[in-house]
């Protein structure tokens, strides 16, 4: 199936391709932000924003924009003592893998911007990149809570990439392609003992966890936040970081736990199928079916990201690479020889 | 032990070493010679009859031409009783010197630390007096010294302190050691304070409302209506005490206030 | 020059650093040298409650060597206490500690009038216990939330705050202050209680109870909470003892010295005080200590709402306070631990020497005892759960 943004003229694709991509990287990015501020004001026993509004609506909805144009004002410092050329652009480099990720995130039938067919290779491969967006902050801030905390990202990614990796490598065992279509698809069409159509989430359980954890870790999302830990290091590599710039790491988190949200959709939970084994019609009305469905699960899984930081304290740092280590690895390499096994005694 | 037990205990072994004793509201102080000072520490603590393993504080004291005191209190938290371990430094006010007694209780080490930066008393054996802990670093003289005058108190009288005979003194004096006689002794001499009672309940009143007002932040109608309730029962009150006056005698110091 | 400069200019040697100098350690693993990292917590940073500055050496995660700087809120209050009448100083003392200012103004109040041999009476002293007991749980509030937020933990924050709240109306309604009390006044208090004051504090006592329970099951019940503060920063009595650490911090390790026990005042002799101990002495044991004294207070909150005698709300006092020539050392148990007013009266209107003993003064002293070989996480989960006031340490 072709992407539906696609059309004759190649230059004008890539432009309306550019274009979705940033409009839906700002928008979710927004939109997950403030869901976390009221969703986790409510849980706090709090009401979160409620004043900014954008026209009649209020209950805070224009809030974020409002922080943006905050951030914007304010005034761009860079530390004398920095590294001018890597500080300036290390918030860039942290934000456009995400970005870069959202291209081969399918959220409907033909709702994509690329197909290709190292979709998952190539999302997990760009995840990685943020940490060194992450690393040029800290050293360039010249600031010593900068660099512990950029160590500390760093060691943070190296430990829980793997069992992302081998998380994300074990559907792409199941499915037998790294295309994220062609997972979702064969994912659909997978039926448990000839009965029970489900998805990837039911049979890799464990899998989807371990996903789902490293996914929080390497967002920096709490309890794995010590890299920025407040209390510890101050903002970690963000803290001489001000206006558009920390708005940038920001958005970069935000937009972070929509991307990695979606991968997890589409890997475990079924993509754009309501539910297991169904039908979407096919045209306009399958395509927007599709895209609801995909953005409900990423929503309701970005939330569940916002719950564990209302609830959890926060790991210590040789705690988190303990736990990498010695529990969620070999979790991830036997998930994977099980599944294997699975995949060749079984037809 | 009873703080008698706790000084005759001391004069058993210090014996001519123990300077003074003495017992004020159940709690006994002990002055001993500096040379003891730390043996007398140690007693306090390995003595299984004083037990005083809680180190609590340490205090300097100024003495005025005697130099200065320096006050350890020590507590026993099996027997429930305490020492005032007392020590006069030798030196006078020029030099004031005593040993430490890190060596005993290492909770002595920033207290000594405090001592030394506000009343100058040098502790021998103290693993390092500076930097100043609680001045800032290049602050100079020694606050807590009854010579070392309050500059704000010398430029501006605290204005609660009015006393109609020895404001109007105070005011000119400029240097440090007639501040202090200013600040000991001749305040005590106020006679009649009419204007002094009359300008801190004042002050204190005005205090109040507006900080209960600015946190509560709160309707100032409310406020209003507040203020207007309390004026009225203030006003109630003050006819209650006339009257209360005028029939009898029975509020001597109390009610002369209010009736003014 | 200040500590840093001088360290610096001495090479990252802090010259005369109490205790110790400061040695940067350099050791060889192998062919590769590496060098300790010297790092400045503070005076300005989020995990410091205030202005206190610790000044640690750090290989990689581990704390080396750790030095408190303190004196940043220093306001000599014991030179302005000699220069105040004994009315002014109690609205002074409710500055320094301001999350304990009730239990300060206490103190003061109390060495006058024992010095003075003020009868105070029994519907004042009543009150003084409840509101004390009131404002220790106020305080423990602030400390249950902050530790939570240093953890990382944020709701514990939002949720202490509800009930600080409702305790800050209640004691403003009595009051007009909402941290600064000045309710005391020497042989008594400044008002009565207001109407419906108690009925108010009978509802809120079962209310913090029973919120005090969702404490403990969101954070002693939580796995996390455990890793981090269980062994973490254990202190042993006997060195606490000696650095006459005080409070929570004390009871943690065992040793219920407590002064509302072992040596009463107000009228703490005719209600039954619970000192709750732990036996480890850790960040997890301080903080359950925290939570239980809290509902330690709630019953002492009970019992003296169930005792409250009618009666005058202060003695009638000279109108001129002057306290007879002498000394005397008056202790108090204020939330964070020992609080110590030693007077020295030369017969005069002003006191001729006011030292106050503050917990948390020897509390920080403390600290590097514990900080140094842990990890540098784990200074938060010590400086949260040693529990002091910056301005309690400066004063």
């Amino acid at each position: 199936m072709e992407s539906i943004l696609t059309f004759d003229s190649l230059l004008f694709t890539v432009v309306v391709k550019v274009l979705v991509i940033v409009a839906f990287f700002l928008v979710a990015a927004l939109v997950v932000g403030y869901l976390e501020h009221k969703v986790m004001g409510h849980m706090q026993d709090r009401t979160g924003p409620m004043e900014a509004g954008l026209g009649p609506v209020k209950h805070g909805v224009g809030q974020l924009v409002a922080d943006g144009a905050k951030f914007i004002q304010k005034e761009d410092i860079i530390p004398r003592s920095a590294d001018r050329w890597v500080f300036a652009i290390a918030p860039g480099v942290a934000l456009v893998p995400t970005l870069m990720i959202l291209v081969v995130i399918p959220f409907g039938p033909g709702v994509w911007a690329e197909n290709l067919d190292l979709g998952l290779f190539f999302a997990l491969a760009a995840s990685g990149v943020t940490v060194i967006g992450v690393l040029m902050a800290g050293w360039a801030s010249a600031n010593k809570f900068s660099l512990m905390g950029a160590i500390r990202d760093a060691a943070q990614l190296i430990a829980y990439e793997l069992p992302l990796v081998l998380a994300g490598a074990a559907v792409a065992l199941q499915a037998g392609t790294l295309s994220l279509v062609e997972i979702v698809e064969r994912q659909n069409e997978l039926v448990l003992f000839d009965t029970i159509p489900v998805w990837y989430g039911v049979p890799q359980v464990i899998g989807f966890g371990l996903f789902f954890v490293a996914a929080m870790a390497e967002l920096n999302r709490p309890p794995f936040d010590m890299p920025i830990a407040d209390s510890e290091i101050i903002a970690g590599h963000m803290t001489e970081y001000t206006g558009l710039r920390y708005a940038f790491f920001m958005l970069s988190e935000y937009a972070g736990m929509v991307v990695l949200s979606a991968l997890a959709v589409v890997l475990f939970l079924g993509g754009w199928y309501p539910w297991p084994g169904a039908d979407l019609p096919d045209g306009a009305w399958g395509a927007v079916i599709g895209t609801v469905t995909t953005i409900a699960k990423t929503v309701i899984l970005a939330m569940v990201m916002t719950w564990a930081r209302a609830t959890f304290p926060r790991l210590r740092e040789d705690q988190l690479q303990r736990m990498a280590w010695t529990i969620l690895i070999p979790l991830a390499l036997a998930q994977i020889v099980v599944i294997a096994i699975v995949i060749v005694v079984l037809p | 032990m009873t703080p008698e037990e706790i000084t005759d205990l001391f004069l058993d072994r210090f014996g001519d070493r123990l300077v003074d004793r003495e017992i004020a509201y159940g709690q006994a102080t002990v002055t001993v010679a500096p040379d003891v000072l730390v043996t007398a520490a140690r007693v306090c603590k390995e003595d299984p009859r004083l037990d005083c393993r809680l180190f609590d504080f340490m205090t300097g004291v100024d003495l005025g031409d005697e130099g200065f005191a320096v006050i350890t209190h020590l507590y026993s938290p099996e027997q429930r009783h305490q020492v005032h371990l007392r020590a006069v430094a030798p030196g006078g006010r020029e030099d004031p010197r005593l040993p430490s007694i890190t060596s005993v209780y290492r909770g002595a080490n920033w207290q000594e630390r405090e001592i030394w930066d506000m009343f100058g008393i040098v502790f021998e054996g103290h693993p390092g007096l500076a930097p100043r802990i609680l001045t800032v670093e290049n602050f100079e003289g020694w606050p807590l010294r009854k010579d070392f005058a309050l500059t704000t108190r010398l430029a501006k009288p605290w204005p609660g302190e009015k006393e109609e005979s020895s404001a109007p003194k105070r005011r000119g004096k400029g240097t440090a050691t007639e501040a202090k006689g200013a600040g000991s002794s001749e305040a005590e001499g106020a006679g009649s304070s009419e204007a002094k009672g009359a300008g801190s309940s004042e002050a204190s009143g005005a205090l109040a409302s507006s900080g209960s007002g600015a946190e509560a932040g709160e309707d100032p109608s409310d406020r209003v209506a507040r203020a207007k309730a309390k004026a009225a029962e203030m006003r109630r009150r003050k006819r209650a005490e006339r009257e209360g006056a005028g029939e009898g005698e029975q509020q001597d110091d109390h009610g002369e206030e209010g009736s003014r | 020059m200040t500590q840093a400069a001088a360290a610096d200019a001495a090479g990252g040697v802090l010259p005369g650093a109490p205790g110790e100098s400061l040695q940067v350690e350099v050791r060889s693993d192998g062919d590769l040298q590496t060098q300790d990292m010297n790092l400045n917590i503070g005076p300005q940073h989020p995990a410091t409650h205030g202005v206190l500055r610790v000044v640690i050496d750090v290989d990689g995660e581990r704390i080396v060597r750790a030095q408190p700087v303190i004196g940043y809120m220093h306001r000599a209050f014991e030179k302005l206490a000699e220069h105040r009448d004994y009315r002014q100083i109690i609205a002074l003392v409710n500055r320094h500690d301001w999350l304990s200012a009730f239990c300060n103004e206490v103190g003061v109040a109390l060495a006058v009038e024992r010095m003075m041999e003020l009868e105070v009476p029994e519907r004042a002293q009543w009150i003084r216990t409840m509101m004390c007991e009131w404002n220790r749980i106020m305080n423990h509030l602030m400390f249950v939330s902050s530790f939570g937020l240093e953890l990382g933990a944020i709701t514990p924050m939002f949720y202490a705050f509800r009930e600080r709240e409702d305790i800050q109306n209640l004691m403003e309604s009595a009051t007009g202050g909402r941290l600064h009390f000045t309710y005391t006044r020497g042989g008594g208090l400044k008002d009565d209680l207001p109407l419906g004051f108690l009925k108010a504090s009978e509802e809120l006592v079962p209310l913090v109870r029973r919120r005090n329970q969702e404490y403990r099951d969101l954070l002693l019940g939580n796995e996390i909470f455990h890793a981090r503060t269980k062994g973490v920063g254990a202190l042993e009595p006997e060195v606490a003892l000696d650095y006459g650490v005080t409070g929570p911090a004390l009871h943690a390790t065992g040793v219920a010295e407590d002064s509302r026990v072992t040596e009463p005042y107000l009228k703490y002799d005719e209600v039954d005080v619970t000192v709750p101990v732990a036996e480890n002495g850790d960040s997890y044991d301080r903080f359950q200590v925290l939570l239980d004294r809290i509902d330690a207070s709630c019953d002492i909150i009970e019992q003296c709402l169930g005792n409250l005698p009618a009666g005058p709300f202060a003695a009638k006092t000279p109108k001129q306070v002057k306290a007879p020539e002498g000394a005397i050392y008056v202790r108090t148990e204020n939330p964070l631990g020992q609080g110590g007013y030693y007077l020295i009266s030369d017969g005069g209107k002003q006191p001729y020497r006011l030292r106050m003993r503050t917990p948390s003064f020897n509390n920080v002293q403390m600290i590097p005892h514990l900080l140094e070989g842990s990890m540098l996480p784990d200074m938060i989960a010590i400086m949260g759960s040693v529990y002091f006031v910056v301005g309690d340490v400066d004063r």
